[in-house]
């Protein structure tokens, strides 16, 4: 008998996955153990330049995320740290881990620098792909956390020059590595992925040719805080290029190097890097992308690549080039010779030469899942448990991002979300026994006081007092009005500052505290906590950059840019004077989910959240559960469905936890995050803290290829019922044509239904299963089996099932013939038509969002996107949930997916909302709107301008739900008659500033 | 073709074409247009895309398939998919549907393979005219090293290795056989000559019948076993090379014995001071021309090219090269095949701008079959160029050690 | 990465708080010139609080054309958090501009403060 389950969690990797599975893991009441390799978290995404499809930049909406996961009280991080060895059974594990020395003290090192700068050493950086240098001693990347430098031994020479420059102390050459013990319930796998050494792939020149990059190389010359600072230029001889080639599947859909999957990310980053490169350049740049398929499957993807190819000038050629070849001058331009599609031959010259790597798992991690017994595939990837999402072999043990496959951020995240509800859901019971909570005195009662100020200016080592002359700045603004204190530190941020701080504050009886220092971004938490544990609301504190907006950028002009700290000093101080307390608004948190929609994605969101002890009422319309499943017979690997999802069903019914409602729908909406009382059409009032939206989609009915005028057309679901049920018009057949885009990558449905592909090669391969000796023809535009799936075309090439590509300017023509249906399509390759005699048409028709997404958009107040799918808060970041708090998605009706996808997903929205059902009391966002009713007309422009929901009318004035606002101010700014102003950020505050800059105090 | 059918589309086709190849991997492609590209030639004249002629294998089109000019015209090269992701072999391919397919054998291809199966030699060099050579050549060669007491070795047992050479060299060439000859004899070499069975030479490699092959093949590795030699070395002949290796590793099931280039083992000789050159007396620039068979698809790259290095000046690399190199156009037996001779001409404008790119004056050839297109293509193209097999470079820089004086 | 040394930052959650007033009354203190720094279109962390912020901007713009003050002394810059050099570049930029319409006749005193302009980030 096992013994009492541990509440905490080993997350293996602190890349995007690992950062998102603390996360939610920490706020769902488990603490929380990330072990990351290298010196800092953050895995690849702080390399990326741009993100598609959106085209954010990646470290902008990765940095609150480092932050977040950085300051959380309940995670801790281990960096430069290794697991060695798991021992134990699920609910109780023994974790061992290598910690390698560091040789800077983390909690000593501010990140200033100056160590570096005194390094004498160059070495490539691994952060900029070798294209820049760092030092021996040196921070992975400016917005790295732990903020901390670190030695590489390799190359430190030990000279000493960094000890002598630190003056925090915090180098140590002496730190040895260290074996440490932790007892976790659960772990979390996803140490990311290596990308492919180009360099195996001898004939396009990488490593040999200094024009041709890889990917990641030309993401790092995209990125503003790379090597060229974002100017599109060749490391070579840094002129800007005018022709750029993309050449795809490098290390991807090769068997000869064993790579013989698709590494599913590569033809958007391609795309991606093509747009941006153009908007960098000055001057017209031409562009050219060499594929095979191009595979833009996911949510948005294929507008990005029309939009690419139809409005941005970017030239696709369907061929793999054969060869790269070297100009033979200077310019070391690159010649591509190849094939185009009716077999003629091109030589074009490019300037420069892109490689789309592929993703293969790193060697260290494939040693680890070997000690651990883990199921690996070919590649050596994780080998996830069927129709988990998230599950190995090892119960326990969850794998999420590209660990188990190549996978995009957004499936990455979500995979993560689910890795993390899952073990959420094993330890249940010892949810909220090892969490930390932090302790704070009362706040002081400021109000009606008259301000005492104190400023705090910091000399960050030399970087503010190098250039900065801090005490003129601090003599400055002992002067100022309302100034009790000022005074001058080292660090501010250090732990001995901060106990300074605290006494200062009370000593001087401070009642608003400034620090002039860096960016308010990384440290102005860590000063409102200090203020905090003094007593003081953490809405009295205020910060002057005078470091990043300062220092850093006057470095060559002394004079002037201590004017400007005195200036920045003055203003902030002025605008501190009038700070008012904000008082945290809380609500309870009703502990019941809804979930809408009985498929799959809905019953496993349901079983999931009542595994964690939540009540669950699941709303199905229908009368019976399953959804669109109950036609399904086999999963893409081969898995019995039908048994899968009688199993699921028995679960879901007997489940003390969950209350289910079949034969309703949703009527009426009201209330927010943690306390929504909806209604539904048998009457019933349910309240509930959350709600996931998973009423899945449907299947397309065609118009075209005579479906519904031959009985011999079917879809593709109504041929795999045909099939599992022995129609003779299926066991007679000797001729399948499968027609794929059916109704997907239109105009009037301009996205690919992601599925279909796959599920046509399933369908030929079990076709031919059944009887070798029929012919199965796919007519297809782009195979899109992403990842694995890639292994399932090969196999039915091998099996003798024939691939004709059509363009959608010449579909495939089909007529009723004497006995079968004629079909007509020209062959890609030989160029001439193919008639086919079929006596049974496959339609790969599409997956449409169902009309009651429309309603329930209204319903709930979130948005559709144009396909009339639900539109997720963040393409990237967060894809489960929606901007209005509270409120998740999952399966289909996000976008079309697979089984096994939806179900991941369906994970990750559990685990997303048990982030809220795992709190007693909801609290606002620091700062928030609010109304002067008396001033408010009513006009609307609030509730018409809020993008979350948040202003109500009520009594013919407005409110504002404080936890639903997220203290944009867009109300504020924008309200005519000045009713609403936004705590911290009013109006008069703002004037404050500029009447201190400019008039002499 | 003006139309495919697929009612008439023989599916079978694949399947026995991967039976006989004993392998299904051409069934992987993926239409990428990679071997398109890597075709040298198939931008050069019509009915010469390897995709093509795939194309139609998958499809299953055996009558297009048995009339398809691709594949005699195909050299067999291998340049096309030896880089080819999905493992795809079209020289194979093409090798497989000649031999069990095919009916229409051009030109004198099979003639010469039954004679060498009649014969043991391509040339049908009877074994009195033979011996008379190597008489002759050794007198020569008595004179020339004024070395009375000098002989040719013939079936010598358990010497360091028997040598494997080409039918031409005794019918046509015999003057390169006595550079080989008289380098063996400044290296001190232990080696021996087969009076029975000499030419490694094997056109079946390119007719495609593997009954054929075998027959011809077969004997020359008994030879190897019958003489005990410790190895098989065999002379500048890229088809006889490959022959040889590819038939050990595919069908010879008898003890296991190194096969090398002559090229590896004057490598190893340089390098070991067993011959010394004078570069000074081959002061003219010097390309390489790399043979299929022995480069790209026996993988001998380097030893061929530090032996130029110290037997000339001025050597010039031409590019592409080595593993990339294009074929010289008359791979796959295409000199038996006159009826092409337009398209094997056509193919050697590849090979001519090569050449002229170097500005070489000299042509390194080590290939019998390159050798005689390239002798084609100077006249052709009138490129003024001097084609020699390396031995005949190397026996040129040749510094023949000091007699020893007389006992 | 460097800059001109006279600019003054305020910094606000999203560049859509911004008032029509703060605007105003930053060029009625004497700042000469003022800019605002919103994320990428498109790309707003709260959605639509850029769009807002230039709709905004030009109004005050125009209303700065009609008192005789000149539309140009203001203006809208779209970038993310990661443009470090273009920010620099926009600072350099606006400095230019200022220079060359000359302080602003609101200016409550002459020389010493002269050539600060307020920007609003």
């Amino acid at each position: 008998m096992s013994a009492e389950k541990t509440g905490s969690v080993l997350v293996v990797g602190a890349g995007i996955a690992g950062i998102q599975a603390s996360l939610d893991l920490a706020e769902s009441g488990y603490y929380v153990y990330l072990v990351e390799g290298s010196p800092a978290i953050g895995g690849t995404m702080p390399m990326l330049d741009k993100t598609f499809p959106t085209n954010d930049c990646s470290m902008c909406i990765l940095s609150p995320k480092l932050v977040e996961c950085g300051r959380h009280l309940n995670i801790k991080t281990y960096t430069c740290a290794d697991v060695v060895d798991v021992q134990g059974e699920p609910g109780n594990f023994t974790v061992t881990i290598r910690q390698r020395p560091r040789y800077v003290d983390v909690d000593k090192c501010k990140g200033c620098g100056e160590c570096a700068e005194a390094c004498p050493i160059d070495v490539p950086s691994e952060f900029d792909q070798g294209i820049g240098e760092r030092k021996a001693i040196y921070k992975p990347y400016a917005q790295a956390f732990p903020n901390a430098y670190v030695i590489d031994k390799e190359n430190c020479i030990e000279c000493g020059a960094c000890e002598e420059a630190c003056q925090a102390g915090a180098i140590d050459h002496s730190m040895e590595e260290e074996t440490i013990e932790l007892k976790v319930g659960a772990v979390v796998l996803c140490p990311g992925f290596e990308k492919f050494d180009a360099s195996k792939l001898a004939y396009y020149g990488y490593g040999r040719y200094p024009n041709v990059l890889t990917s990641l190389e030309f993401e790092r010359i995209l990125s503003a805080s790379g090597p060229f600072q974002g100017h599109l230029v060749r490391p070579y001889d840094k002129k800007e290029p005018r022709r750029i080639a993309w050449i795809q599947c490098v290390g991807s859909r090769n068997c000869r190097v064993e790579h013989g999957y698709c590494s599913s990310v590569c033809c958007m980053y391609a795309i991606k890097e093509a747009v941006i490169a153009r908007e960098h350049s000055k001057e017209p740049l031409e562009i050219t992308i060499f594929y095979m398929d191009m595979r833009t499957y996911g949510k948005g993807f294929e507008k990005y690549y029309e939009r690419a190819r139809n409005e941005q000038g970017v030239r696709f050629i369907r061929s793999r080039t054969y060869e790269i070849s070297e100009v033979e001058d200077e310019s070391k331009n690159l010649r591509i010779r190849y094939a185009q599609e009716d077999g003629s031959i091109c030589e074009e010259e490019f300037d420069l030469v892109v490689l789309s790597i592929g993703l293969e798992p790193s060697s260290s991690i494939k040693e680890l899942g070997r000690k651990l017994g883990l199921t690996m595939n070919e590649y050596g990837f994780a080998e996830p448990a069927p129709l988990t999402g998230v599950g190995t072999n090892k119960p326990g043990i969850f794998v999420a991002g590209a660990f188990s496959g190549p996978k995009d951020i957004p499936e990455t995240v979500m995979q993560a979300s689910a890795a993390a509800g899952a073990s959420a859901s094993l330890l249940a019971e010892a949810r909220g026994t090892l969490v930390k909570e932090k302790e704070f005195p009362p706040e002081k009662d400021v109000s009606g006081q008259p301000p005492r100020i104190g400023v705090f200016v910091c000399h960050c080592g030399v970087n503010i007092g190098g250039v900065v002359k801090v005490p003129e700045v601090v003599e400055m603004a002992k002067n100022l009005p309302n100034v009790v204190y000022a005074g001058e530190y080292l660090y501010a941020c250090s732990q001995d500052s901060q106990a300074a701080m605290k006494q200062i504050i009370e000593e001087y009886d401070l009642n608003r505290v400034v620090v002039a220092s860096c960016s308010p971004r990384t440290h102005k938490p860590l000063f409102q906590e200090t203020v905090r544990e003094a007593g003081l609301n953490r809405a009295l504190f205020e910060m002057a950059n005078i470091r990043d907006q300062c220092s850093w950028v006057h470095m060559h002009e002394p004079e002037k840019a201590t004017e400007k700290a005195k200036d920045l000093v003055k203003m902030v101080v002025a605008k501190a004077a009038l700070l008012e307390p904000i008082p945290q608004v809380s609500a309870g948190v009703t502990k019941v989910a809804l979930v809408i929609g009985g498929g799959v994605s809905g019953m496993t969101s349901a079983l999931s959240l009542a595994d964690l002890g939540y009540r669950v009422h699941l709303v199905e319309k229908e009368q019976q559960l399953g959804g669109v499943a109950r036609r399904i017979k086999q999963g893409l690997k081969g898995e019995d469905i039908p048994s899968f999802l009688s199993d699921l069903i028995a679960r879901v019914t007997t489940h003390p936890n969950i209350q289910v409602h079949v034969g309703t729908e949703v009527q009426a909406v009201a209330g927010y995050v943690g306390n929504f009382v909806t209604t539904l059409t048998d009457g019933q009032e349910v309240q509930h803290g959350v709600a996931i939206i998973a009423i899945g989609g449907e299947e397309y009915k065609p118009t075209e290829y005579l479906y519904g005028e031959s009985d011999r057309v079917f879809t593709q679901l109504e041929l795999e019922e045909a099939l599992a049920g022995g129609d003779p018009r299926i066991e007679n057949a000797r001729t399948f044509v499968l027609i794929q885009c059916v109704g997907s990558r239109e105009p009037q449905r301009p996205y690919c239904s992601r599925v279909c592909c796959a599920k046509s090669v399933k369908l030929a391969l079990k076709l031919k299963e059944k009887n070798p000796a029929v012919n199965v023809f796919v007519l297809y535009r782009d195979i899109r089996t992403y990842g694995f799936l890639e292994d399932y075309y090969l196999e039915a090439r091998r099996k003798g099932v024939v691939f004709i590509r059509y363009d959608s300017a010449n579909k495939p023509l089909v007529e009723k013939g004497d006995s079968a249906l004629k079909v007509t399509v020209t062959d890609h390759v030989l160029g001439v038509p193919v008639v086919i005699d079929a006596d049974v048409i496959g339609l790969a028709s599409a997956i449409v969002a169902p009309e009651s997404n429309r309603q329930l958009s209204q319903l709930f107040k979130v948005p559709l996107n144009e396909d009339g799918f639900f539109l997720e808060a963040h393409m990237k970041l967060r894809p489960v949930d929606f901007t209005s708090e509270g409120i998740f998605m999952a399966g289909l009706a996000h976008g079309p997916k697979n089984l096994e996808e939806n179900i991941a997903q369906a994970k990750a929205a559990a685990g997303r909302a048990s982030t809220i059902l795992g709190k007693d009391q909801l609290e606002s966002h620091g700062v928030v709107a609010v109304v002067q009713q008396d001033k408010c007309a009513a006009c609307l422009t609030c509730v018409r301008l809020c993008p979350y929901n948040a202003p109500k009318i009520r009594n013919y004035a407005a409110e504002i739900e404080p936890l639903l606002c997220q203290g944009c101010g867009t109300c504020a700014g924008e309200c005519p008659n000045k009713a609403i102003t936004l705590q911290g950020y009013k109006d008069r505050m703002q004037m404050a500033m500029s009447r201190a800059l400019f008039r002499e105090v | 073709m003006s139309m495919i059918v697929a009612a008439q589309l023989d599916p079978a086709f694949r399947d026995e074409l991967a039976e006989k190849m004993k392998s299904l991997d051409f069934a992987n492609c993926l239409a990428c247009g990679m071997c398109t590209a890597g075709c040298a030639f198939s931008d050069l004249h019509p009915d010469n895309d390897p995709r093509k002629m795939l194309r139609k294998v998958i499809l299953g089109m055996r009558e297009e398939i048995l009339k398809d000019p691709f594949i005699w015209y195909c050299t067999m090269c291998e340049r096309c998919t030896i880089e080819c992701p999905m493992c795809v072999n079209i020289a194979a391919v093409t090798r497989t549907i000649r031999g069990n397919f095919r009916t229409d054998s051009p030109g004198f291809l099979q003639k010469v393979v039954d004679d060498t199966i009649k014969s043991g030699n391509q040339m049908d060099v009877q074994p009195d005219e033979y011996l008379e050579t190597l008489e002759w050549l050794q007198e020569e060669l008595q004179a020339e090293l004024d070395d009375p007491a000098y002989r040719i070795p013939l079936d010598v047992e358990g010497a360091d290795f028997l040598f494997g050479f080409n039918a031409r060299e005794v019918k046509y060439y015999p003057n390169e056989l006595q550079n080989i000859l008289k380098i063996f004899y400044a290296a001190g070499a232990n080696y021996t000559l087969s009076t029975k069975k000499w030419d490694a030479t094997n056109l079946a490699l390119f007719s495609g019948r593997d009954d054929d092959f075998w027959k011809i093949t077969g004997p020359m590795l008994q030879e190897v076993v019958r003489l005990k030699a410790k190895e098989l070395v065999v002379t500048e002949c890229g088809h006889a090379f490959r022959s040889v290796r590819w038939g050990y590793r595919t069908f010879w099931k008898g003890p296991q014995f190194p096969i090398r280039s002559i090229l590896e083992v004057l490598d190893e000789w340089i390098q070991q001071g067993r011959i010394k050159l004078d570069p000074a007396r081959n002061p003219e620039p010097v390309t390489l021309h790399d043979p299929c068979n022995l480069v790209r698809k026996e993988g001998v790259v380097e030893p061929q090219r530090r032996v130029l290095k110290a037997a000339v000046m001025d050597f010039r690399e031409m590019w592409p090269n080595s593993r990339w190199n294009y074929c010289c156009g008359a791979g796959g037996g295409a000199l038996a095949m006159p009826e092409y001779t337009e398209q094997r001409l056509i193919k050697a404008r590849r090979k001519v701008d090569q050449l002229l790119a170097t500005g070489a004056k000299i042509v390194a050839i080590p290939c019998h079959n390159c050798m005689d297109q390239f002798n084609d293509l100077n006249k052709h193209y009138k490129l003024g160029m001097k084609m020699e097999h390396v031995c005949s470079i190397v026996e040129r820089a040749l510094v023949m050690p000091g007699k020893k004086p007389k006992a | 990465m460097q800059y001109v040394p006279n600019i003054r930052i305020v910094e606000m959650p999203c560049s859509g708080t911004i008032d029509h007033r703060v605007l105003l009354q930053a060029f009625e203190d004497g700042a000469d010139g003022v800019f605002v720094a919103g994320c990428m279109e498109g790309d707003c962390h709260f959605q639509k609080g850029n769009y807002r912020a230039r709709k905004r901007v030009n109004a005050v713009k125009k209303l700065l054309d009609e008192i005789g003050l000149g539309g140009e002394r203001l203006e809208m810059y779209n970038l993310s958090a990661a443009m470090g050099p273009r920010f620099a570049e926009i600072a350099n930029e606006m400095t230019e501009r200022v220079r060359r319409l000359g302080p602003s006749p609101l200016k409550k005193q002459s020389a010493g403060t002269m050539e600060k302009e307020g920007d609003v980030a």
